[in-house]
């Protein structure tokens, strides 16, 4: 009898936990990283935009028309070789990615926004790299989630509604899940296919790829592999870092150390390897391993420590006689006590 | 393979491809050991002298890369990453095209020139990158056709890793005379000296 109403208490409980949209927060930063990173492409590309996605470019329409073909894929660019409408679904892709980003009716424009992305990233498979493949895998997921609750015109203007039916709230863990269990799953297969190379095993991988023409960018690149021991701590580091990704981050303690070490690690690819935007992706995929009510707790923290270096800033600069600067003048008028002698 | 597991790899197949793929073999296995370099030069006629005249020849691979080289956020990114991604898998369906070797004593060797129909795609690819880059280098000229160049150097191992790379490829093949249809140059990017990535040429085949 207590066995079935524990079980009973326990379903409730779970009813309870899913019928609550979870991880609002994390969401809404994710669309803003995934459409800045667009945002970016669609702008750089204004001036290039012949060349890489055009139909004179590097890939023309009748290519273009195969690929789709063999893939059996789908884009919007594909339903006229005409050079203005081309032009017009980049632009209108534009626009798209800018209410994303910004959350402007972030119900539909996710929608929109995977819709464009999709059919700009098939336009020419030849500029693909993981984090675009990551891009749309996310924004997939993200058109079943409420990623226009924070930071977003929907939130200020009121239209996003943070109280919701049962069923829209579980959609919307659904995909938080589906967007974690993707995460672990790229880190988890590329840490196994790491593990069955034999340049892996020895330790040396890393030393291959960032000798390769495309990849040593950086004068600095060779203090990573000099010596041996370095070279080696490094490559056995990045699979240890992705094999155990999946399992650190549901540790309330570990995860901000998962972070961090994600951060750096792909901060390191973007500066020494020149994946910058793949980079920048990975990192703000980052952000969904966390709670709202830690992501609010991180930031809190992060105002204290800022309040309280401004302030022992404030305290330091009387001392520091640098009065002669603006900013020394305003805060002494604000304190309202004399500079010391 | 059982029949089940056969369907059921169709039926994830056709459930990944194209929509969810998954491709997170990050430089796995095993990393790239050798650097893939793509040269080229263009064909002309010469209003002056009437005569067709080849360019000198441009290192394609090292304009891109030298740009994101000074700026990692550079617009150009892209660019340069088709021409990798481009050069990689040609390199991958190279070695299965009969065309593309030449067997004696048991060896392969690479032949002095191969078709221009090897790997169509990625050929197309690199094709239209080389005449970008050969259109910005020099821009009075309007190219007829034009011919690739494909060097190969393999990295030195990790125990001789301080040593510089070799100036010598491993391996040199050219790719047959193609027509060289106008494309639209890539922009943002000048040269402060132009003459410094057009490298002397090697001794023909």
């Amino acid at each position: 009898m207590s066995g079935g109403a524990s079980l009973r208490d326990w379903l409730a409980e779970v009813r309870r936990f899913a019928s609550v949209k979870h991880r609002t927060i994390a969401l809404s930063v994710l669309r803003i990283f995934i459409g800045s990173t667009l945002l970016v492409y669609y702008s750089q590309h204004i001036f290039q935009r012949e060349y890489l996605w055009g139909n004179t470019g590097l890939e023309p329409f009748s290519l273009f028309q195969q690929i789709m073909l063999s893939r059996h894929g789908f884009s919007l660019y594909l339903l006229s070789p005409s050079s203005l409408y081309q032009a017009a679904v980049f632009y209108v892709g534009l626009v798209v990615t800018i209410t994303f980003t910004v959350g402007y009716r972030t119900r539909i424009s996710s929608i929109l926004f995977y819709l464009f992305t999709w059919s700009l990233f098939q336009r020419n498979i030849f500029l693909l790299t993981g984090g675009d493949n990551l891009i749309y895998l996310l924004a997939f997921f993200l058109m079943f989630a409420d990623c226009g609750g924070h930071f977003s015109t929907d939130a200020t203007s009121g239209r996003s509604r943070t109280q919701s039916g049962p069923f829209v709230a579980m959609v919307h863990n659904y995909a938080v899940l589906a967007i974690i269990v993707q995460l672990s799953l790229v880190y988890l297969t590329s840490a196994f296919y790491k593990m069955q190379g034999a340049l892996w095993q020895n330790g040396t991988a890393l030393y291959y790829v960032l000798r390769l023409s495309e990849f040593n960018l950086s004068p600095f690149a060779h203090h990573f592999y000099d010596s041996e021991t370095v070279a080696k701590l490094l490559t056995w580091g990045t699979v240890i870092f992705e094999m155990s990704w999946p399992f650190l981050i549901w540790n309330r303690r570990t995860k901000p150390f998962v972070a961090l070490g994600a951060v750096l690690m792909h901060s390191m690819i973007g500066y020494f390897m020149g994946l910058v935007w793949f980079s920048f992706v990975f990192i703000g995929a980052q952000v969904v391993i966390f709670k709202d009510s830690e992501l609010i707790s991180y930031a809190a923290r992060v105002r204290e420590a800022a309040g309280a270096a401004r302030a022992s800033l404030v305290a330091l600069m009387p001392r520091a006689r640098v009065g002669a600067s603006g900013i020394a003048v305003a805060v002494l008028r604000r304190r309202k006590t004399p500079p010391a002698a | 393979m059982s029949p089940l597991k056969l369907k059921m790899a169709n039926l994830l197949d056709s459930y990944v491809n194209p929509y969810f793929a998954q491709r997170w073999n990050f430089f796995a296995p095993t990393p790239p050991t050798f650097d893939i370099v793509l040269f080229a030069r263009g064909r002309y006629l010469d209003p002056d002298t009437a005569e067709i005249k080849d360019s000198e020849w441009v290192d394609v691979s090292d304009t891109l890369i030298d740009a994101l080289r000074k700026n990692r956020l550079t617009s150009l990114f892209h660019a340069e990453l088709s021409l990798s991604n481009a050069l990689v898998h040609f390199a991958n369906h190279f070695r299965k095209d009969a065309r593309t070797f030449l067997e004696k004593d048991g060896k392969k060797y690479l032949p002095a020139e191969i078709p221009a129909d090897v790997d169509p795609a990625d050929m197309t690819v690199m094709r239209r990158t080389a005449i970008a880059d050969l259109e910005i280098t020099y821009p009075k000229i309007t190219f007829t056709s034009v011919q690739l160049g494909i060097m190969i150097y393999t990295l030195p191992r990790f125990s001789e890793r301080r040593k510089g790379l070799t100036e010598d490829p491993a391996a040199l093949t050219f790719v047959a005379w193609q027509p060289a249809e106008w494309v639209p140059p890539y922009c943002c990017y000048s040269w402060p000296n132009p003459s410094h990535r057009l490298r002397p040429l090697w001794r023909e085949p």
